[in-house]
């Protein structure tokens, strides 16, 4: 621990603290721009500067670590004519013109720094050189002119996110952020998780979208979870008025530290589907609305028309664990009917919990990804499928990181990777393989094996040579690897893993796949077509099968937000609120539960999944279960390892 | 031939920076007078590179006095632009906050700009000429005054959060609801600025009463009259077809605002930085217009609210259901307009869809071009922007309201001054009605020239050859 | 004791800080009791006493020859010079015409407008003031108190002049100090 004090108040801070850190744990403030805490500091805007006892300048506190003894001034008239002079030289450089900004009157981290200096003016006139707005971006707008070069989003580009897109060219004042070699931000690496635009503290970086739409103090702030892959990254849903104005990263919450993906922040608020109003009828070959009793009592009589093994039933993993729990209990458990599943492809979180099952708690969270020294990634495009994870090793690929990457198709988390080894294919048994060969330095298979494969013997050395050594080492597991058919690989795997000490994560495909794989759901059987077709698409898609399938059916009934397909087709439509119009429960790779919050009121006309389960069960006289959540987190204990 | 030349600079409780110069015979009678707008400040060219969506921000830093036109006019062209048309509830909404811009704007032109010159009279001391003459001379009426605008500003605020420069009106929308007790709010206010309306109304009648002859010969001439309308051709402020009359009455044409560059085009004179614009068809100065109260009130058959259009019947009578000429009716339109609006915002507040929160569409169909029309106090507001792929601006062309009054203005203050200024001996209160000539019109100058102005009065006047003689001032 | 005079004018603005002004509503008749209002855009008086007032307020940024010579004569005539709202003090949205520069944005509005005949030519009668570089008061004359804002509020307004009024330096901060 370290000693100091601040403004004549002693603190102990740990070691390794910066004089801010101290500052504020003094419970006194000095303002910051470039300084973010979930970035490396870097000391860029100095605005932070302090008087320290015996240093000859005034230092910035935000990377001037914390020694004993030290004596720290914060409100000194030196320290405030300099936070003036800094503040006067960064709104003379470019061209501040708070009038029009989309962040003016409370959201702007720079125009606040004026008012606590009580700056009324500008006492330096600036150039009015124009500097370039980009706004090639579908997502948002790079206006040069409003940045103040404190690289925060090149340093959440980078140190965050692991996509290093962002970066600067020119130096000093002529300083032009850009998109890789300067190409338009829409032509450029970006992958559009926006995670700059949170970061920027200033209206350099603008959404699109909800740009004049409210100020934050406006915006009604839900935190929820996000139920798009299966991380379950926390975030906060802004709405004004009960509509959905923008989504961010919760950086108070989540293992996803404050980063949300493409998926995540932008897909619901650019949703352009068109909304189901009313439930629809099919008649005399036209869908026609009708009330919510009629599509209902008609649901009903379908249902007492034919045997149970006549009707087929299939959900979408975008639902809540409640949703699932009902659903399942309704076909599965009293119905017995002839078919009931999970929509989509996905296997591993069943295959998992099958393995489980057998050989005993495996898996780890998520978090092991965040610091690692040898990544083994198996049959899982992470940057495509579970982007936040794939931020995790991408930005640990920039430095040390060791990486051995098999999947059927070229995947981008290693791109960055310099000691990265890359297998091409779906032999996985093989890939297991020379795992162990590796592990236990069984030489006499290893050149066969790596020929076998493909690979480069010396680069494959490299990067896994030591694996028994490795302190850190993680595999991470996903849909190619984890199909039913692959269980002995997978089997061995786990073994491997335990013999040597190394972390198996397995990523569990879309929403609450993990949740619905251990309600017993059928998952990836490809649905058939039967006189009754039950299908609760809610916000979702389903895949052409489903779509074959539901074709082929005689009497179809189709519960969806969305118009699509499948609802055109349809016998009897149900308008279904979407994910952020209820709230439900949500269980990650982790298994770790989360409550996903209301964030809008869905319009008269919508009902969820779960409610509609409840009218169909009382009308066939049943009471459905509420108490699924003892035997999720029994079931999940033993699947994740504590 | 001995030519004389007065300055009248800056002239005064207008919008905006003017000066009037007046060119005098050897036999000190007028010559010809100039209106010159005598700024200039460039949004068309400054505005290019930003965004769409920025506009509506931008461009009400045109004008202060009515920055709710170029907010919503900037909107609706958004709309277009972005292929995102708003849903009925938005369209209320803008329309209220439109109305609250008409009562103050109108308001305070009546009451606190043009007032002192009716109230206190064209002759009067210029030192008390103004509104705290007015609060002198006639403290009551002038704290109805001051409500009535406050009434307006306050509408605005209510749902702009602020009354100069709100943040409301987005493309596809507006950005927040109107609550039920900020209705209520409005509501409350509303019967009070009824009866001002009602006052003002009183207040011109019985002027005109008395200023008979002034009224038959100040600055009365005919033009062509342009104005948006209903679909049953009723006055219109917030959003329709353009609809344009002939100096005698005649319907000429009914068009789209996104067609408005087949009917209207702008001249230059070199001596003003207003341009002129014109029906095309009939071309330069044979087409010109006026726009604002009286050219709306002579371009539409009936108004859609019961008092307002009763008092149009009215209005439709002076000149037998001829067009009105005469510029000081300007004031009268001014107040029936006002009386329309006080009641609009009645039928607004009691349409159902006003407190729905089916306020933005964010579905967007990018066209890449569009018009946003709308009916600001002082006249047709045109707003044309063409965008890249991006929503950046590529091209602005901004037609201002009082632009379209720009030649009835120059011809105004023409006549006025043949009518009124006799030199050599050219008195104050002479200079004053000259000033009047264009005040009438509520010009706003910075919206004319996206330029800001006012016109204070300097008179200048040089032989011929070009020295001073005499300098008057105010 | 007799009463302070005031003067006002705008210059490159929107007169949108004088409409501010006249939100204070029914406290413009008590701020008629506390100074005593000379020239401005909405009096008839064309410009400040030539014996001096003791406020001067200029709305509206330094955008032509006109403007400049409005801005000097105003600080000669005046004790203590208010920049009122954000052109005043920063120069705001007109001084965005510095990046096209005035001859461009001239020539857009003048003759490339979509809407201008063959008549466009950018006018230049000698009675017409000169673009110049846009910029806040303060580049040309010396600013006393600066009050930004797009527009400032009425109730800063308010509280500027009635504490000048009485003889006291107005401190802008807290909401009075509010950019937007």
């Amino acid at each position: 621990m370290i000693q100091l004090t601040v403004n004549g108040q002693p603190v102990e801070v740990e070691t390794g603290s910066t004089i801010l850190d101290a500052i504020r744990i003094a419970g006194f403030n000095v303002p910051t721009l470039c300084y973010h805490p979930k970035l490396v500091p870097y000391g860029s805007c100095r605005l932070c500067l302090v008087e320290v006892e015996g240093a000859r300048t005034l230092q910035p506190s935000c990377v001037v670590p914390a020694n004993n003894g030290m004596i720290v001034r914060t409100d000194t008239d030196r320290t405030k004519s300099a936070r003036k002079f800094i503040l006067s030289m960064i709104f003379s450089e470019r061209n501040h013109f708070c009038m029009y900004c989309q962040e003016t009157d409370g959201d702007c981290d720079l125009q606040q720094a004026a008012y606590a200096e009580n700056m009324t003016h500008w006492p330096i006139t600036p150039a009015y050189k124009p500097f370039i707005v980009d706004a090639s971006h579908p997502d948002f707008i790079l206006d040069n002119n409003r940045c103040i070069l404190c690289r925060r989003c090149v340093r959440a580009c980078t140190e965050l996110v692991g996509n290093a897109t962002l970066g600067f060219e020119e130096r000093g004042s002529g300083s032009l952020l850009i998109a890789d070699n300067n190409v338009p931000l829409g032509e450029s690496t970006c992958i559009s998780c926006g995670n700059c635009v949170q970061f920027c503290p200033t209206g350099a970086l603008i959404d699109r979208r909800s740009a004049y739409q409210g100020r934050e103090t406006d915006l009604t702030h839900v935190n929820s979870v996000c139920m798009d892959c299966s991380l379950g990254c926390e975030r906060v849903v802004k709405t004004r008025d009960n509509r959905l104005v923008r989504i961010d990263g919760n950086p108070d919450a989540g293992f996803n530290e404050s980063l949300l993906c493409y998926d995540g922040r932008y897909k619901p608020v650019a949703e352009n589907r068109k909304r189901i109003t009313s439930p629809m009828v099919r008649r005399n070959g036209q869908l026609e609305s009708i009330t919510w009793d009629e599509a209902l009592s008609a649901i009903s009589v379908q249902f007492k028309a034919h045997d149970s093994n006549e009707i087929s039933a299939h959900i979408s993993p975008r639902q809540p664990i409640e949703a699932l729990s009902a659903f399942h209990e309704f076909f599965a458990d009293h119905f017995q009917v002839g078919q009931v599943t999970l929509l989509g492809h996905d296997q591993t979180a069943r295959t998992s919990a099958k393995l489980a099952a057998e050989i005993g708690a495996f898996e780890s969270g998520l978090s092991v990804l965040k610091d690692c020294d040898t990544a083994i990634i198996l049959g899982t495009d992470m940057v495509k499928d579970h982007p936040v994870a794939g931020f995790f090793l991408k930005r640990q690929a920039m430095h040390d990181l060791k990486m051995f990457i098999a999947n059927s198709t070229h995947t981008k988390v290693g791109d960055w990777s310099s000691n990265k080894l890359e297998y091409i294919g779906s032999d996985y048994a093989a890939v297991v393989d020379l795992l162990r060969s590796f592990a236990h330095r069984e030489e006499a298979d290893l050149s066969a094996q790596l020929q076998n494969l493909g690979l480069n013997p010396e680069r494959a050395e490299k990067v896994l040579g030591n694996l028994k050594e490795n302190q850190k080492l993680v595999i991470v597991v996903g849909k190619e690897f984890a199909k039913a058919e692959n269980l002995p690989a997978f089997r061995s795997l786990v073994q491997l893993a335990r013999e040597i000490g190394a972390k198996v994560v397995t990523l569990k495909g879309k929403g609450n796949n993990f949740a619905g794989a251990l309600f017993g759901y059928e998952m990836d059987a490809q649905a058939k077509s039967a006189p009754v077709f039950f299908l609760a698409l809610g916000d979702g898609h389903a895949c052409d099968h489903t779509r074959d399938a539901l074709a082929g059916s005689e009497f179809k009934i189709v519960q969806a937000s969305y118009e699509s397909a499948f609802t055109e087709m349809a016998d009897i439509v149900l308008p279904c609120t979407i994910w952020d119009e209820q709230t439900g429960y949500y269980l990650n790779s982790d298994g770790k539960l989360g409550l996903n919050q209301q964030a809008i009121q869905a319009a008269d006309g919508n009902r969820s999944v779960l409610d509609v389960l409840k009218v169909l069960a009382s009308k066939s006289g049943l009471t459905l279960s509420e108490n699924w959540r003892a035997a999720i987190e029994e079931k999940v204990a033993t699947i994740v390892l504590s | 031939m001995v030519t004389q030349k007065i300055t009248i600079e800056p002239v005064t409780r207008i919008e905006g920076h003017a000066k009037v110069t007046v060119h005098m015979k050897e036999d000190g009678s007028v010559e010809h007078a100039y209106f010159h707008v005598n700024e200039f400040r460039g949004f068309e060219k400054f505005c290019e590179g930003r965004l769409v969506t920025e506009m509506q921000q931008i461009t009400p830093r045109i004008c202060g006095i009515c920055p709710v036109s170029h907010h919503l006019a900037a909107a609706k062209a958004g709309d277009v632009v972005l292929g995102c048309p708003p849903p009925r509830p938005a369209s209320l909404l803008r329309e209220l906050m439109h109305m609250g811009q008409i009562i103050q704007s109108h308001g305070m032109h009546f009451f606190e700009l043009a007032g002192p010159d009716l109230l206190l009279g064209f002759d009067a001391d210029p030192a008390i000429r103004n509104v705290v003459g007015l609060i002198q001379a006639d403290p009551e009426l002038t704290v109805k005054a001051v409500r009535l605008r406050k009434f307006g500003q306050a509408i605005i605020s209510e749902l702009g959060e602020r009354s100069i420069h709100p943040t409301f009106a987005i493309p596809g929308g507006v950005n927040r609801t109107l609550t039920a007790e900020g209705r209520d709010r409005i509501l409350a206010g509303l019967d009070d600025q009824v009866e001002t309306a009602k006052l003002g109304i009183k207040i011109i009648k019985d002027w005109v009463e008395a200023n008979r002859e002034t009224v038959d010969k100040f600055a009365v001439f005919p033009t062509g009259y342009l104005g948006l309308i209903t679909p049953s051709k009723g006055l219109e402020l917030y959003d329709g077809d353009i609809r344009l009359k002939s100096r005698t009455g005649e319907e000429l044409e009914v068009f789209s605002a996104q067609n408005y560059l087949d009917y209207i085009a702008e001249h230059v004179e070199p001596w003003s930085y207003l341009k002129f614009p014109y029906y095309k068809k009939l071309g330069f100065p044979e087409g010109v217009y006026r726009v604002g109260p009286l050219g709306r009130l002579n371009m539409v058959k009936h108004i859609e609210t019961p008092m307002a259009n009763e008092e149009l019947k009215v209005f439709k009578a002076i000149n037998d259901g001829a067009p009105v000429e005469n510029t000081l009716y300007y004031h009268y339109a001014r107040m029936i307009e006002t009386l329309f609006a006080a009641e609009r915002v009645r039928v607004l507040l009691d349409d159902p869809d006003i407190l729905s929160n089916d306020i933005l569409n964010t579905h967007q169909e990018p066209t890449g071009h569009g018009v946003g029309v709308i009916e600001a106090p002082r006249g047709t507001l045109i707003h044309d922007y063409t965008a890249n792929e991006y929503g950046q601006l590529t091209k602005v062309n901004l037609i201002v309201s009082t632009g379209h009054n720009n030649y009835a203005m120059s011809k105004a203050v023409d006549m006025v001054a043949k009518e009124y200024i006799h030199g050599p001996d050219v008195k104050e209160g002479m200079l004053n009605r000259v000033e009047h000539a264009i005040r009438a019109h509520d010009p706003c100058l910075s919206c004319s020239t996206h330029a800001v102005g006012q016109m204070p009065l300097e008179i200048s006047i040089y032989d011929h050859q070009g020295n001073l003689t005499q300098t008057l001032r105010r | 004791m007799t009463k302070p005079k005031v003067a006002s004018d705008w210059l490159a603005g929107c007169a949108g800080c004088h409409m501010s002004f006249l939100d204070m509503d029914e406290r413009i008749i008590e701020l008629t009791r506390l100074v005593d209002l000379r020239s401005t855009p909405i009096t008839d008086l064309k410009e400040p006493d030539a014996s001096g007032v003791d406020v001067g307020i200029l709305e509206g940024g330094i955008a032509n020859t006109y403007n400049e010579e409005v801005a000097l004569r105003m600080r000669e005539r005046c004790k203590i010079l208010v920049a009122l709202g954000d052109c005043a003090v920063f120069g705001g949205v007109p001084a965005m015409r510095n990046f096209p520069g005035a001859d461009a944005a001239l020539k857009r509005a003048y003759i490339e407008t979509e809407s201008t005949d063959d008549s466009g030519m950018i006018p230049n009668d000698p009675e017409l003031s000169t673009p110049v570089h846009v910029r806040p008061v303060s580049d040309l004359v010396k600013v006393d108190v600066f009050l930004p804002g797009c527009a400032p509020s009425a109730d800063a307004i308010f509280y500027v002049l009635s504490e000048l009024a009485q003889g006291r330096m107005p401190k802008v901060e807290g909401e009075f100090n509010n950019w937007h």
